[in-house]
Formats: C-alpha cells, structure tokens, sequence
C-alpha cells in the first residue's frame, strides 16, 4: 500500500500450503479416530458409575 | 486500640521450642509446632509478633458464630511474623520512623506468618509460608502461587505462597478448609471473590440435606462432594470432579486413569487440586489441597505405552489443615512412610478441580485427543510434506523426507513419546512460543493466529529428554494446542499440530467461521527440539543459547 500503512510480511513462501476449498479441507484435516471417540466415551462413564457409588462420601 | 509487637531471635532448638509458651499461644492441636517446624526449615531466624490484629475472617466467623454464645470469646487475633534474620536490632532503635523504615529494610528477609486465633482448639486462622524458601531442592516444584501483601508497624512486605487455615471444629470441617484455601489463593492470584468461612457453609449448606444436619452447627463435621462443588461454584469456580471405583471385596479403588495424572496436569496448570482421602475403618474421610510436586530426575524404566510426565512425580506436596504446609502425600503405596498416613494410589476416592469459566473440556480428555492427533499427524506427514513440495515455485529446494528433520524422534513410536498436558491462556502460551527455538516459519504462522482464552497445550518429548531437574537442559519435541472451549468431537478443538520439519494450524474466517474452515501447513527441513513451559517464565532468556 501507498498510503503510510504497512503490513506484516507475506507469509507465502516455500513450504507453505494454504487451502479453503472444502474438499481439500475434508482431505487433509485431522479428526478424532473412531479408537480415540471409543476412549473419551468410556472415560466418561466409568466416571459416572464411579460417582454414583461414592456420591455420599463424606470428608471433616 | 494500642497494638504491641514483641520481637525476638530463633536461634536454638530452645527458642523455637519456647516460642508458643513465651507468646502465651495455646494450641491443643499440634498444628502450630508443625508451622514452625515449616519456617525454621525455611530459615527463620527472627519473629516479630503482632498483637491486637483484626483479622477479617475470624471477624467473620466471630459475627456469625462466637458472638452468639453464652461464654465469652475474644475478637482480636494476633500475628506471628518470620524472617531470615535476627530482628532484634529494630528494639534498639530510637524513633518510630526508624523502626518502620527498618522494616521496611527487611522486606527482602520476609517469610511470612501466621494469624492465631484466639480459640486454643483452633489457633491457625491463616499461615502463608514463602514458597521458594520452603526448599531450594530442584526435585521440588510448587505450582500455585499467589503473593499476599502485608502491613506490619506501618511497612509494607508481601510474601508469596499458598495459604493454610485450620478447620475450626465449632464451625466446619476439613472439607470447608480446603475449599477456603482454595477460594483464597483464586481471590489473591486471580481476582476471584473474598468468601469468609461462615460464607463458604452458607453456599456448601444451600440446599441442605440430611447427610449434613446430622451435626451442629449443620455441616460442622463433614461434607460431601456435592456440599463442596456448591460451595466452588459460589466461589466462581466450575469444578470438574473423578470418583475413583471402590473394589469393596479386596479393599482397592480402581481409577479408570491413574489419579497422579489428573492431579499433576492440573497442578502443572497452575491450579490447585482438592483430593478426598478414605477414612480408616469407615470413618469419615479427610479432604487436603495439593498445591505442588515433587519430582524424580528421569522417567522411570517401567514408563509404558504412552508415559506421561505424571509418572516423574513421586510426591504432591499437600496443605493439610491438621498437619501443615507442603505435605509429602506419596503417589505409589510402596513410598508410605510414618511421615504422611496416607498415598494417593491407596487412599484417593475423589479429586476436584475448580477450573475457571470458559474450560470445557477436561484434561484427560485433551491428552486423549492430542495423543490421537499426533498419531495421525506422524502417519500422514509425508502427505503434507509432498504437497508443499507440488505447490512450490520452480526451483525451490527439495523438501527432503521428514525422517531427516529429527531421525530420533521418528525412530519411535508416537505411543512411545512422553506427553506433557497443561491448561494455559492463549495469550501466554502465543507469548511463550514465539520466544522459544522453533523454526521461524512456524513463529511467523503463530504471530498473526488469535487464541480463545485457555488452550489445552500437549508437549512432546522423548524419555532420555527429560533427565535432570534444570528447565533449560530438558526438551520437546512436538507439541498440540487444543481450544479448550472446543468440542471433544469432530476435530473443532484442533488448533495446532507441530513435529519436526512440519506443522498444521487449523484456520477459519471471523466473518463466515463455518463456511471458511481452512488449513495451513508449513514444511522445513529443519527442526531442533525446544524448551518446555516452565512455570512463571515467559521467556527462555536465562537458558544458555547452546543448552542441549
């Protein structure tokens, strides 16, 4: 720009990659696998059974 | 009011022995003796002890409680201060300005105090103990700080650390101990609300119940679990709690992920945790704070698939209302000792983490989620290093294999890498990482990348990176950043993912966030492990530039 505004470097330069487009963004981007979803799944009821067994456990 | 102060040396076993007797301190619960035991091991060479001080909690509890009896108590409450060094000049000095200007003078000396009560069953309103001067061994880490300014003989010191009440047995509970420290330490570090200890059973007691009013006054014996997460959320907070499974049969708890690595993620986030301790035979149980670690200098050699750096603790360093500061409470229950009744593997039912607002996913399930990312990230990075090679300008150099970035670290498995998962705010960790030794592509990336308020942050490293206790020799090698307001499913927490030689951001547009989901990744064929986060830096300056 001419106008006294300057801006940060570009940030295109080798090794980078940049993509928008839906398709793309479906084949490169990182999901939770079905194991991990598996996992967070049961971490999170073995902590519900557990607290239905130690609900009433009083500290003093 | 007329406020004398005493002064004196405490030099000999005999000083520090006589020193409650010499003060007229009653205390009929031992937890005094163990305080001093605390400041001597941190120096203490001198006291000044404050008389006629008005304590604003036992203010509070007066008004609510002890003003309402038949016998008579006192009001006023007295405060013993420590330093480092001998006092004793300040009671030679001719003038009033010189003796507050001497005070002054030793503020560099503080190492904190003690407020006493003035009820002998529960003389320990609050103790806040220095705590870099707890212990100059590397081994021990104390992770929740908060500085407390004082005003004594009209000088102005401040000691940092993390405070001590004592369960009043009149009024309340170990239970309501460890949430008025923990409410403490959020009001003085973080800005969170004042709550008196007649306060904090208000809000632990509304809804009542008939488990608690089997006491008088109701709740003054024991709580629940529920009763404290009450409590926490009027304090500002939004606990997240883990049971463990009682085995009744063979007298076990079962925890579906080892209880050392939710305390110690929490911990090394900087946010102290409660932990809920069985009674012996049935009794009730005891509820403490964990407020720092103590660390082993290398991974242990039994450190399975997927070691975290939760197997380095040995200890967490707890304050207990009945024993004092900085406990030892032993991780494995073959490190019991007479010195602490209670392990965590053996003893622990509960621990309760009272998080800040805008944390929705816990920190077991964002190591689970970062482990599954970077085992996805490792087995496809030749695919974003070969589409960066396609895009690049005609004569670019050749991007070479990503074995070559870092041969060791793609010399094992991603299950074999130790993990390190810590809460932080996003303005830190941006802080943090532009000032370490990652490539300059990736800090250019980060530079221009907005954070929500906290981020799950995983650092990765291999087993022989982590020997020694000195921040600058230790090292990582990978790191995943999760929005920890972010969902546990579909990817939408991803952030960042970086190996050596490649790194992934997951971007989106403010004006269209759905529709303008994009991806950017930088390949380099260089890489050079960095520094881990290391508690109250924000930079990696003392570190020597050659440190390996």
């Amino acid at each position: 720009m001419d106008n006294g505004i300057t801006s940060l470097d570009d940030l295109q330069c080798f090794g980078r990659v940049e993509i928008k487009s839906r398709t793309e963004f479906e084949e490169f981007t990182l999901r939770p696998s079905q194991d991990a979803v598996r996992a967070i799944e049961e971490l999170e009821s073995a902590s519900i059974v557990s607290e239905q067994r130690l609900g009433t456990f009083t500290v003093g | 009011m007329k406020s004398p102060a005493m002064l004196g040396v405490l030099d000999s076993d005999a000083d520090w022995s006589s020193l409650a007797s010499k003060l007229e301190i009653s205390d009929e619960s031992g937890l005094l003796k163990s305080l001093f035991d605390t400041f001597r091991g941190a120096g203490a060479k001198g006291f000044i002890y404050e008389r006629g001080y008005i304590d604003r909690d036992f203010s509070a509890a007066f008004s609510a409680f002890y003003s309402t009896l038949f016998r008579p108590y006192l009001k006023y409450c007295s405060r013993l201060h420590f330093f480092d060094l001998d006092v004793s000049d300040l009671s030679g000095l001719p003038t009033a300005e010189e003796v507050t200007r001497g005070v002054d003078a030793k503020a560099q000396n503080y190492l904190g105090f003690i407020v006493i009560r003035p009820v002998v069953h529960a003389p320990v309103g609050t103790a806040v103990v220095a705590a870099e001067r707890v212990t100059t061994d590397p081994s021990v880490i104390i992770d929740t700080l908060a500085s407390y300014p004082v005003h004594l003989l009209g000088a102005d010191l401040e000691v940092a650390g993390f405070p001590l009440t004592q369960q009043d047995t009149r009024v309340g509970a170990c239970a309501q101990a460890a949430i008025w420290m923990a409410g403490r330490h959020f009001h003085m570090g973080h800005g969170g609300p004042w709550f008196s200890m007649p306060a904090i059973n208000e809000a632990a007691l509304n809804p009542t119940d008939t488990l608690t009013t089997r006491s008088l006054p109701a709740g003054s014996e024991f709580l629940t679990p529920d009763n404290i997460v009450r409590a926490l959320r009027a304090l500002d907070r939004h606990p997240v709690v883990q049971f463990a499974r009682p085995d009744l049969e063979n007298n076990k708890l079962i925890w579906t992920k080892p209880p050392q690595n939710v305390v110690a993620r929490y911990l090394d986030s900087g946010i102290p945790v409660l932990i809920g301790l069985r009674g012996r035979d049935g009794a009730v149980g005891h509820a403490v704070v964990a407020v720092g670690r103590v660390m082993v200098d290398a991974m242990p050699a039994t450190s399975g698939n997927r070691p975290s750096t939760a197997d380095l603790v040995s200890h967490f360093l707890v304050n207990d209302d009945q024993r004092g500061t900085h406990q030892r409470l032993p991780v494995a229950a073959k490190d019991r000792t007479d010195a602490y009744p209670w392990t965590l593997e053996d003893d622990a039912l509960w621990v309760m983490v009272p998080l800040p607002s805008k944390v929705f996913m816990t920190g077991d399930i964002a190591e689970e989620l970062s482990r599954d990312l970077i085992e996805g990230f490792v087995d496809n990075a030749d695919k974003y290093r070969d589409r960066a090679q396609a895009v690049a300008p005609a004569g670019s150099p050749t991007l070479g294999p990503i074995l070559s970035a870092d041969a060791s670290f793609y010399g094992v498995s991603p299950s074999a890498l130790v993990s390190r998962t810590y809460l932080t705010f996003g303005w830190k960790y941006k802080r943090r990482v532009l000032r370490n030794r990652l490539p300059d592509p990736f800090k250019a990336e980060i530079l221009r990348t907005q954070f929500p308020r906290y981020v799950w942050v995983t650092e990765y490293s291999l087993l022989d990176d982590l020997k020694g206790h000195d921040p600058c020799s230790r090292k990582v090698r990978a790191h995943i950043v999760l929005d920890a307001t972010g969902s546990k499913f579909f990817g939408e927490s991803n952030l960042i993912a970086q190996i050596p030689g490649l790194s992934l951001f997951w971007t989106f547009d403010p004006a269209d966030p759905v529709a303008s989901r994009g991806l950017v990744w930088r390949a380099t064929n260089d890489a050079e492990p960095f520094h881990p986060k290391v508690r109250g830096w924000h930079d990696f300056d003392q570190c020597p530039i050659d440190a390996d």
